[in-house]
Formats: structure tokens, C-alpha cells, sequence
């Protein structure tokens, strides 16, 4: 007796599906959710890291002019852009060389929303820079405590030059995080 | 072996990326491993693990001789640097398994890959009281003769180190 009810109650609900449905409305709906899949998220990880809120820094940053503070690549450089001393965002200006040592940071990069590793460099060899007052950043994304030295901007990143003496400050991309 | 290629392309990137007329090369996609290592160590042992080795020691085919011994291998994990760092114990055994067998190649042949639970066992006996400098020098004496050739990886009493690695950096800007 209980296998003739779940009998019955199969047979009508396959007969109401039959009814109520077509095999083209079932095409169209299984071709929507195709369509809509990519438009939702479907990792949590994902999510969480969309909603992480954004730096002061990162707020403001832009893409087109690396001769400014605000430069993506400048999130935690701290010192006298080289762009302002007659060298580039990754060249030591002429009578200054490039420190053997260098610290490295994590910037997010506004245009394709994808973090990636500045190697900071500073320029040594040749006293201060005399640039106007907006070449002198001081950004520090991520940057950590002078006891975590590796990961700190306060300090002079001339170590192993042959001379203390600090000039300005160069960032290059090398490769985006993993 | 894939993370020397992988670090080939960091480099060969990196190396385009500095010449201003292709700002727009394609940017290598760093590992774990390599982003904790370029983050952690790679502004003073270098990119490619090529360092002034009057400043610090050289890492690229030299390092991986440390795994030539058991006293080896722990030393290189209990350096402060290494002990202290900002990672998990996971994440600390993939990044020195990416520099012994990436940055260190031919020297780390043969060498045993750490686990977790190794480098989470050493790490918590840090080199913290010792003068790192003759713990070095005793850890090379102990190594079988064919993987001593570490010791030049790392030269400080050369000329240009010294006096000037000193409170003087700490000065204002």
C-alpha cells in the first residue's frame, strides 16, 4: 500500500511537470542560468577580499603620473622622489647611486584592482635633494614597525652603500603577489 | 626545476620592466613562496637572491649547501630573521624550500626538502643569544668539504662594511 502511494504521488507530479513545462522552456531557463553564473559570486574568499576596505592611500591613487606622491607604485615610499632630482621613478639621478639594499611593499594597482611587489630603492652618495615640497612623499601602506626593519621606510635604505648620505627614492614593479 | 624558471621570469621581467621604453611588459605572477621571500628577504638578499656579499650573504648557488647537514639545515631556520618571520610555519617551509631549491640550485642537490613540522620545531629555538658570526663560521667548519664553498657567500670584514651599517642609519629625513 505504501509503495502504491509513492507510486500515485511520482505519477502526478511528473504528469504536472509534463503539463505545466516544455522542453523549450526548459532550454531557456537552463541558457539563463548559464548567462547569469559568471555575474554571481560564488566564493566567499572572493567576497571577503572585494570588501577589504581600501587605504587612504589607496583611495586616492592614480595610474598616470609617476612623478607624484600619489602614484599606485608610491603606497609606502617614504622620501624625495627621484622623478624630482633629474632621475627617474627607477634611475638615480647623475652623482648618486643606486643603495645594494632595498625594501619591498605591497601596492594595489587602481587600474586592475590587483595588488603587486614595489621594491623601494633609495639613491645615495649625494646629499638631500632640493625638490618642491610635493615631491617629498610619506605613504605607508603596510609598512611595519622599525624592530621589523626589512619592512620599514623611517630608516635610510643606504646600508652597504659607500656612504650614509641619502638623496631620494625610486620605486620598481617586480611582480604581482601571490 | 620550475621555481628556477619561475624566478628566471621574475627577473627577466623585472629586468624589462626597468628599461622606461616597455612600461607595459607583461609582470610575472609571483608564488606564496616568492611573495613572502621578496617581501621578507629579497630588498637585502636581492631579487634573485644576488646580494652584495659585503652587506649580506649571497643565497643564489650557495645556500642550498646548508642542507649538507643536519646543523646546517637548522641553522639557516633558527637566524633571527628566518625564526621571526611573519608567516606561518607552512608558509615559512614553502619559502625556504623556494630558496634553497629555487635560489640555491645546484647547491641544494640532494638535499631533503623541509616540512612544517620541522621548521615549526627548530623556529622555536631562535639564535638569539649567540654571535651569529662565529655560529656561521663553526656551522661551515661542520659541513662536509664538497658544500664549504657557502663560505663565500658571505664576506663582511671586506672594506665598505662596518662603522657606516650603524646608528647613523636610524638618522631623520
Amino acid at each position: 500500500m505504501g509503495q502504491n502511494t509513492w507510486d500515485r504521488m511520482a505519477e502526478s507530479l511528473s504528469r504536472g511537470v509534463a503539463r505545466r513545462t516544455s522542453r523549450r522552456s526548459m532550454f531557456t531557463r537552463l541558457g539563463a542560468a548559464i548567462v547569469a553564473a559568471p555575474f554571481i559570486p560564488l566564493l566567499p574568499v572572493a567576497r571577503a577580499e572585494a570588501e577589504e576596505p581600501k587605504s587612504p592611500f589607496e583611495l586616492d591613487a592614480q595610474a598616470t603620473d609617476p612623478t607624484k606622491c600619489n602614484y599606485w607604485r608610491h603606497c609606502a615610499i617614504d622620501g624625495v622622489l627621484c622623478s624630482c632630482c633629474g632621475g627617474g621613478p627607477h634611475t638615480c639621478p647623475p652623482g648618486s647611486s643606486p643603495s645594494p639594499t632595498a625594501w619591498v611593499g605591497t601596492c594595489l594597482n587602481p587600474q586592475d584592482g590587483r595588488s603587486y611587489l614595489i621594491s623601494y630603492r633609495d639613491c645615495c652618495g649625494k646629499g638631500s635633494c632640493n625638490a618642491p615640497a610635493d615631491c617629498h612623499c610619506k605613504s605607508m601602506d603596510r609598512e611595519l614597525p622599525v624592530y621589523r626593519p626589512q619592512g620599514n621606510n623611517d630608516i635610510v635604505w643606504c646600508f652597504g652603500a659607500t656612504t650614509m648620505n641619502y638623496h631620494c627614492s625610486t620605486a620598481t614593479l617586480v611582480a604581482l603577489a601571490g | 626545476m620550475a621555481a628556477v624558471r619561475s624566478l628566471s621570469m621574475v627577473v627577466a621581467a623585472a629586468a624589462a620592466l626597468l628599461a622606461p621604453a616597455q612600461p607595459k611588459a607583461e609582470v610575472p605572477q609571483a608564488t606564496r613562496a616568492q611573495t613572502n621571500y621578496l617581501i621578507g628577504c629579497a630588498g637585502c638578499h636581492g631579487i634573485q637572491g644576488i646580494a652584495e656579499s659585503k652587506v649580506v650573504p649571497q643565497l643564489r648557488d650557495k645556500v642550498g649547501h646548508f642542507l649538507c647537514s643536519e646543523a646546517g639545515r637548522a641553522y639557516v631556520v633558527q637566524l633571527p630573521n628566518t625564526a621571526f618571520a611573519d608567516v606561518t610555519d607552512a608558509e615559512l617551509a614553502d619559502m625556504m624550500n623556494f630558496v634553497m631549491f629555487g635560489l640555491g640550485g645546484e647547491s641544494s642537490r640532494g638535499g631533503r626538502p623541509y616540512t612544517a613540522e620541522e621548521v615549526g620545531r627548530l623556529r622555536r629555538q631562535p639564535l638569539v643569544r649567540d654571535q651569529l658570526l662565529a655560529t656561521r663560521a663553526s656551522v661551515i667548519a661542520g659541513l662536509p668539504e664538497r658544500c664549504r664553498a657557502v663560505a663565500d657567500a658571505y664576506n663582511p670584514d671586506m672594506p665598505g662594511v662596518g662603522a657606516k651599517v650603524g646608528p647613523v642609519a636610524m638618522q631623520d629625513r
